[in-house]
């Protein structure tokens, strides 16, 4: 048995590494399989999206408040932005877990 | 004894090892404690379970060798073959996750992902390593991952920030699911605890009960969400290496 010299080596490798790529991208369907496994994994995480937001716009509202001594415009602005990112957020999540509902 | 009663005494932070930095207070506490059990746990299990190499595994390996795949396929079907390489990252927070859950639930214990700062310290670690891998992909077309495609012109000047702040909320909605659902179960388990006392030997089975179902419902969560913490960093992972929604 003789050694198969590099350059012929190096090009199966590519070759093995494309196939095995194009394989997985067939078998890959483009929604989340794994992530509709647990209703309740799914639960935690549309609801937390919404109170998260919510925590995050608050709070830079009220930093941005105390700095420049706007309270409390600042805060209700961010407040509501918080809402609307958190909605936002809830249905792009809620898309990629059903890619079916939500087309046309 | 009156420390004991509280059902938040369980949470506290206490210093072992007294030190201090420059004036910041470094002190080794029961936490540090937790964490340098659980790595160990988690170094030993792998370790001493994958020694035999056996080719028809026995219970531990086929254990080590079941949480290989089990991330090795949620990358595989999150992320797609590119993600392959960010396998050691996304195994070590699964298994620190998973670990610190799991010996949180050893009576007498402390639960080290049941305070935030561990929790978003951790979110904040893969955000950051995300965002890092998509700028060292695509550089600036890395900012066109906050402009929605399909969308007319006019909503962009609205939606752009929107995308931008819903991506900076990650790192805390991340962090806030892992611990609020440490920090409710622990409590609860504990509140209870008190029922099963203050009702005594007449009431107490009847809280008992539930003690012992939320017990199992514990351990549900204790893995449940070391999982969707994973997958959700899969997730982001995968964001910054395709830049789709």
């Amino acid at each position: 048995m003789t050694e198969p010299n590099l350059p012929e080596k190096e090009e199966f490798k590519a070759r093995l590494e494309k196939a095995r790529q194009r394989q997985e991208e067939n078998s890959w369907d483009g929604s989340l399989r794994a992530e509709r496994a647990g209703a309740a994994g799914r639960a935690w995480r549309l609801s937390v999206e919404i109170i998260a937001a919510f925590l995050v716009c608050g709070w830079l509202g009220w930093l941005l408040d105390n700095w420049l001594d706007t309270r409390p415009v600042f805060l209700l602005v961010f407040v509501v932005l918080g809402m609307i990112v958190g909605v936002y957020n809830v249905f792009k999540v809620a898309k990629a877990m059903n890619p079916d509902d939500f087309k046309d | 004894m009156a420390e004991g009663h509280s059902p938040l005494a369980q949470f506290e932070i206490k210093r072992l090892v007294e030190m201090n930095v420059g004036g910041v207070d470094v002190s080794f506490t029961n936490s540090s404690l937790f964490m340098i059990i659980v790595i160990a746990a988690i170094t030993l299990f792998l370790t001493l379970s994958m020694r035999g190499r056996a080719m028809v595994p026995g219970r531990m390996q086929s254990m080590a060798e079941l949480s290989y795949e089990f991330i090795a396929n949620m990358l595989k079907e999150n992320v797609g073959s590119e993600g392959r390489k960010y396998f050691p990252f996304i195994f070590s927070v699964f298994m620190f996750v998973l670990f610190c859950n799991l010996i949180g639930m050893i009576p007498y214990s402390f639960t080290v992902t049941s305070h935030i700062i561990v929790t978003f310290g951790l979110a904040a670690t893969v955000f950051v390593t995300v965002t890092l891998v998509g700028i060292f992909r695509h550089g600036f077309k890395f900012l066109s991952f906050f402009v929605p495609s399909d969308v007319p012109a006019v909503l962009l000047v609205l939606l752009v920030p929107i995308e931008i702040i819903s991506y900076f909320v990650r790192p805390i909605s991340l962090s806030v699911r892992l611990f609020a659902n440490m920090l409710a179960g622990h409590t609860l388990l504990k509140v209870f605890g008190a029922f099963v006392i203050a009702l005594s030997w007449w009431g107490g089975w009847v809280p008992l009960a539930f003690i012992t179902a939320l017990t199992g419902l514990e351990f549900l969560v204790a893995f449940l969400q070391a999982y969707v913490f994973a997958i959700l960093s899969c997730l982001y992972l995968n964001d910054a290496i395709h830049l789709h929604h």
